[in-house]
């Protein structure tokens, strides 16, 4: 069995592609490189939040997430990934005892593809992203 | 005709030899490669042009103490004038015709022009002399690489791990009592995808797995006792993956970066001063040949009498920290 690439840029590409319609919703991708410094938790928790604001941030979120569990089964690690209503506390609890208690050598390694994921789609924001003042790209994303 | 030895090259910062003109253009400044594999080298000449300047360091420091002993003054500026002359000369220049009037000479073990060759005089390509010591490109050996939850291990392949098999093959008895290079061909090219005694790798569903923050593979070979091939005694969690892999590897481990010049009087980028730079990472590995003519009348001690390892910088940007590396000796 050789070296195999998570194919990490493409995916990335991809989901940026994806998004690049929904409005301003592709500056998220910077917030979530920033949330990967914070832990799985937090970064899949996200989406729970926006679901109340913004619908397509909330799935762009989501989306990144199943993207991540996605490469990561290919790997054979499987990070959980449940469907959750923000109103189910109950299922809220059973997603984060997942997360909780999802082994720490797989989680590190985890983490360290998510962050890259993230770092391959700020890449891609940066030349996908419709800007409304076009001088300088606003490559800060904002 | 040549007695061989080798020299062990630890970066103790990050090492960046790059090309000149042609390959390096722009603000992008990559390091030389390896035509076959793509991963990094040091040139011959950049070695030689390395020891050189040391040895020439160290006859300067002589022949100021032996015009101090005959009590003649030195000077302290680089360049002196000296009557008679068209151009100053440097204060090496100086120092040496001041010893040639005086009949004294430095020993040949610091004489650089002896062992490196002789320069050519700037209107006369034919003044120069074959050097005493010749250098071979250094290639890398162990290549540190960052994965998650390790932090780091070292990676290499057999094209690789056989250059280092040809240039210490004789000099290395391994455990059994043999010498490294009865090792055969196919018995390396068997080392992918093994893993050192001192890895220790992930067990998902069942395989034992490497993950690189970019991909994984498999250790489908298991975990096998790669002491042989760490020159500097220590098995360090360490991997071999296929000739055809170990390119891309380098190309993701490597040392990137990208950089500013101030101006002088303003906290802003000086115009241009913008560039991109790369660099072999702190930890990495690299082995070069040396071969010395046996008509050699001394022993060649670039480090000093009856040193065998020595701090050196390497390369180019030792302004923003590279190039400090650590060189070791074998079988001279």
């Amino acid at each position: 069995m050789s070296l195999k690439p998570f194919e990490i840029d493409r995916y990335a590409h991809d989901l940026i592609l994806e998004f690049r319609e929904k409005g301003d919703v592709l500056v998220e991708s910077h917030k979530m490189r920033m949330a990967t410094a914070y832990g799985l938790e937090r970064f899949w928790g996200e989406h729970l939040r926006l679901q109340r604001d913004s619908r397509d941030k909330a799935d762009f979120w989501k989306k990144t997430w199943t993207t991540f569990c996605k490469i990561m089964k290919e790997a054979g690690i499987n990070v959980p990934n449940d469907a959750v209503n923000p109103d189910n506390t109950a299922a809220v609890k059973t997603m984060t005892d997942k997360l909780w208690s999802f082994d720490i050598e797989q989680r590190k390694i985890a983490l360290a593809v998510l962050t890259e994921l993230c770092d391959s789609m700020v890449w891609w924001t940066q030349r996908y992203r419709k800007s409304r003042n076009v001088a300088g790209g606003a490559a800060n994303g904002r | 005709m040549y007695r061989k030895g080798y020299g062990i090259i630890e970066t103790l910062a990050p090492l960046h030899v790059g090309a000149t003109a042609g390959e390096e253009s722009g603000n992008l400044n990559p390091i030389f490669r390896d035509s076959f594999l793509r991963t990094g080298i040091i040139p011959g000449s950049s070695l030689r042009g390395r020891f050189r300047s040391q040895m020439r360091l160290q006859r300067q420091i002589w022949l100021e103490k032996a015009l101090k002993e005959r009590k003649i003054d030195t000077p302290d500026s680089r360049e002196i004038k000296v009557e008679g002359e068209k151009e100053p000369l440097t204060r090496l220049h100086w120092l040496q015709k001041q010893a040639t009037e005086l009949k004294i000479e430095p020993d040949l073990e610091i004489d650089e022009n002896f062992w490196y060759g002789k320069t050519a005089a700037t209107d006369a390509s034919d003044t120069t002399s074959e050097a005493m010591v010749k250098f071979e490109y250094a290639s890398l050996l162990w290549l540190p690489v960052f994965c998650p939850g390790q932090p780091i291990v070292w990676v290499s392949s057999p094209k690789l791990l056989k250059r280092y098999q040809r240039l210490a093959g004789e000099s290395v008895t391994l455990k059994d009592g043999k010498k490294l290079k009865e090792i055969s061909g196919s018995q390396i090219d068997r080392l992918v995808y093994s893993g050192s005694q001192t890895l220790k790798a992930l067990n998902v569903e069942g395989k034992k797995k490497l993950f690189f923050n970019f991909g994984f593979l498999e250790l489908a070979k298991g975990m096998t006792d790669l002491s042989a091939w760490f020159p500097l005694g220590e098995e360090l969690p360490a991997v071999v993956v296929a000739d055809d892999e170990i390119g891309a590897i380098h190309d993701m481990a490597l040392y990137r970066q990208s950089r500013v010049r101030l101006k002088d009087d303003e906290k802003r980028v000086d115009g241009g001063g913008f560039f991109n730079t790369e660099a072999l990472p702190e930890g990495t590995i690299m082995v070069f040949p040396v071969a010395i003519r046996q008509k050699a009348p001394q022993h060649w001690q670039p480090f000093g009498k009856g040193k065998q390892i020595s701090e050196i910088y390497l390369g180019g940007l030792e302004s923003i920290g590279f190039g400090n590396c650590e060189i070791t000796l074998k079988g001279m």
